[in-house]
């Protein structure tokens, strides 16, 4: 049986995440949203359904960068590294900026390279403030295996790249696009996603399956390699905690069709 | 669904997996046939760890078995933390490899049958670990390295989570060994009810590449009478066999071979992580002792069939079990993941080759050398 909601919680963050006014949408990061037609895939997490359709949607076609966060948090005190709760963000929060609201002279903080170091929290928070959310799970696989699913050689070419990074954060666009637009889907930037712990116990889907050693294979639809790489991706992502950030967890933002008339205009 | 809908889908989903993991507790210790089951959750944390990888007296290099010069049982406070190491496992082929404390194949852990072991992993793949410098005695294994260093590592960056599966453990994996994220740190504990020679790997998804990109060691559990041969034995050692699936690939390095690991075919076979290894550090002995060899076929997909060239094994212990005698025995045949315990009269003086009888395994590099001096008479 699940515990009561702890009400003081959920009150916390409802005050958080809200009275975030909608945002001017175009001048955060909206305005180059990339329209993602509706349709259906076969998702390589199956609960219940391997065939999940998804909903038209926009898209940023780049992660979100350190100039772009550091705009947020100029507009939005309460998410200055200094002034974050502990609840929200460790202390690994922003730190490879040199203050508050300086992005400093270290490397990863360059302007045009996407933002690292950033909590789930932060994250949603930045794409509320934008006029959007973060993209669900669906969305995110959806768009990724783009190109890729069914494509085990393409897939190949991804996995050696995982055992061979030459590891280093480069500007956010500069990778190619993927055949819906989009970049970076692949790179050493992960992204958060609005239901990132979606198939891990305790979650609202139910599902008594982790991703563990044993469990993956159920969850597979298929045992091609371009399955096992988009697996791959969600792993990563699942094994993180939602005040957590690390120098390589960033995120970009999504929107419904109907908040594009504040501000995302379609270029497809 | 509209976005104010699954926002708040999202946000109640990360309540309850805040409350449930808080409140997930430990049903308690119990024991049965002598053994101890139930150990407390394990704890996944943030820390500022920058000391030495690898901690704890019994932890070596192999083909090194550290002494157990305790009586009865202790509790082992362990760390062998996972993170990234450019290596070389035969002339010219170097690779980012996935370790456990910066050597292919990790640490040897050695315990006796009845101790408990407190582990703990830093997951500091998105690190530059030295592990060439080790800063005090943390464990024989850093020394033994620094000073060896066969596989000529260099510290390298691949973020990933990574998780670390004990098969001497008897535990809840969805809780021990799950998977932690990079800048993450896991404790828990469990305690080596069985004696055996066993394999520790990560068991994060895809298993397959974790395991192929080296992230596997042995721990031996020795049983807690002993073997009943452990006075007649003269030399230990231990060898760990393991296939490699790599292609060459950027800046000179080679990479992980998806296609080849899904078919099995294997690019190298190698004992203790290098093609050379036992031929230019050759097991030594002499005419007239018996060698014991703790071997571990870590896979992650082949099987072994091992054999010393010119010895028979006298006894062989299945798995590393006492109770599971053999006596007599040309080859062990071992699938990924197990292990034995053979031992043998070395008959005279000279060269002995330890192989996979499996030759097409052997010409890709599994095989080594133990080197007989003169019968010793005192």
């Amino acid at each position: 049986m699940r515990p009561a909601l702890p009400i003081a919680l959920a009150s916390l963050i409802a005050g958080l995440l809200a009275g975030l006014a909608p945002a001017a949408a175009a001048e955060r990061g909206g305005s180059q949203a990339v329209a993602i037609p509706g349709g259906t895939f076969e998702t390589v997490l199956v609960i219940d359904e391997p065939q999940v359709e998804v909903e038209p949607f926009l898209l940023a076609p780049t992660q979100v960068t350190n100039a772009e966060f550091l705009a947020f948090v100029e507009d939005q005190p309460q998410w200055r590294r200094s002034r974050v709760p502990s609840l929200f963000a460790t202390t690994t929060y922003l730190r490879h900026w040199g203050d508050d609201t300086d992005l400093g002279d270290v490397p990863a903080a360059a302007p045009d390279l996407p933002v690292t170091n950033v909590s789930w929290f932060a994250a949603a928070s930045y794409c509320t403030w934008a006029g959007g959310r973060l993209p669900t799970e669906h969305e995110w696989e959806y768009v990724a295996a783009q190109g890729v699913r069914g494509d085990d050689a393409v897939a190949a070419q991804h996995f050696a790249w995982y055992s061979n990074p030459h590891a280093s954060l480069r500007p956010v666009g500069q990778a190619p696009a993927n055949p819906f637009g989009i970049h970076d889907l692949h790179g050493m930037v992960l992204e958060w996603v609005e239901d990132y712990q979606r198939v891990l116990p305790g979650t609202d889907d139910g599902s008594p399956f982790g991703l563990a050693c044993g469990a993956a294979a159920r969850l597979l639809a298929g045992n091609t390699l371009s399955d096992q790489l988009s697996l791959m991706r969600h792993v990563v992502r699942m094994n993180f905690s939602a005040a957590t950030g690390t120098g390589t967890l960033g995120f970009r933002c999504a929107w419904d069709v109907a908040d594009a008339r504040v501000g995302p205009t379609t270029r497809r | 669904m509209t976005h104010t809908q699954r926002h708040a889908r999202g946000t109640l989903a990360l309540i309850l997996a805040f409350v449930l993991g808080a409140s997930a507790s430990a049903e308690g210790e119990y024991e049965l046939d002598g053994m101890i089951f139930g150990m407390p959750p394990a704890q996944v944390f943030q820390e500022d760890y920058t000391g030495p990888p690898v901690v704890g007296d019994t932890l070596t290099l192999l083909p090194e078995i550290a002494a157990l010069d305790y009586e009865g049982n202790v509790t082992h406070e362990v760390r062998i933390d996972t993170f990234v190491q450019e290596i070389e496992i035969a002339p010219g082929v170097r690779y980012n490899a996935w370790t456990y404390g910066g050597s292919v194949p990790g640490p040897v852990l050695h315990v006796r049958e009845g101790d408990r072991i407190i582990y703990r992993m830093a997951n500091r793949t998105n690190e530059e670990v030295v592990i060439t410098e080790p800063t005090d005695a943390s464990s024989p294994f850093m020394q033994q390295l620094a000073t060896s260093n066969y596989q000529h590592a260099e510290p390298a960056i691949a973020p990933m989570p990574h998780s670390m599966d004990f098969h001497a453990g008897t535990v809840a994996a969805n809780d021990k060994w799950r998977s932690i994220a990079p800048g993450e740190t896991i404790e828990f504990e469990w305690v080596a009810n069985y004696p055996g020679v066993y394999i520790y790997h990560c068991g994060t998804p895809m298993v397959l590449m974790h395991v192929a990109m080296g992230q596997y060691g042995v721990v031996v559990v020795s049983p807690r009478d002993g073997f009943p041969t452990d006075d007649r034995v003269d030399r230990e050692f231990v060898v760990v066999q393991s296939d490699f699936y790599l292609s060459s690939g950027a800046g000179g390095l080679h990479q992980f071979d998806a296609v080849a690991a899904f078919d099995k075919r294997a690019s190298q076979v190698l004992f203790n992580g290098h093609r050379n290894i036992l031929s230019d550090q050759p097991l030594e002995a002499n005419a007239g002792e018996r060698v014991r060899i703790y071997f571990l076929n870590a896979g992650p997909s082949l099987t072994s069939t091992f054999h010393v060239i010119g010895a028979i094994f006298d006894t062989v212990y299945f798995e590393g079990s006492p109770e599971n005698v053999q006596r007599g025995v040309q080859s062990v045949l071992l699938g990924a993941g197990m292990g034995a315990v053979v031992e043998f009269i070395v008959p005279e003086e000279g060269e002995y080759y330890l192989v996979d009888h499996e030759f097409a395994d052997k010409e890709k590099g599994a095989v080594g050398v133990l080197r007989a001096g003169p019968r010793q008479t005192n």
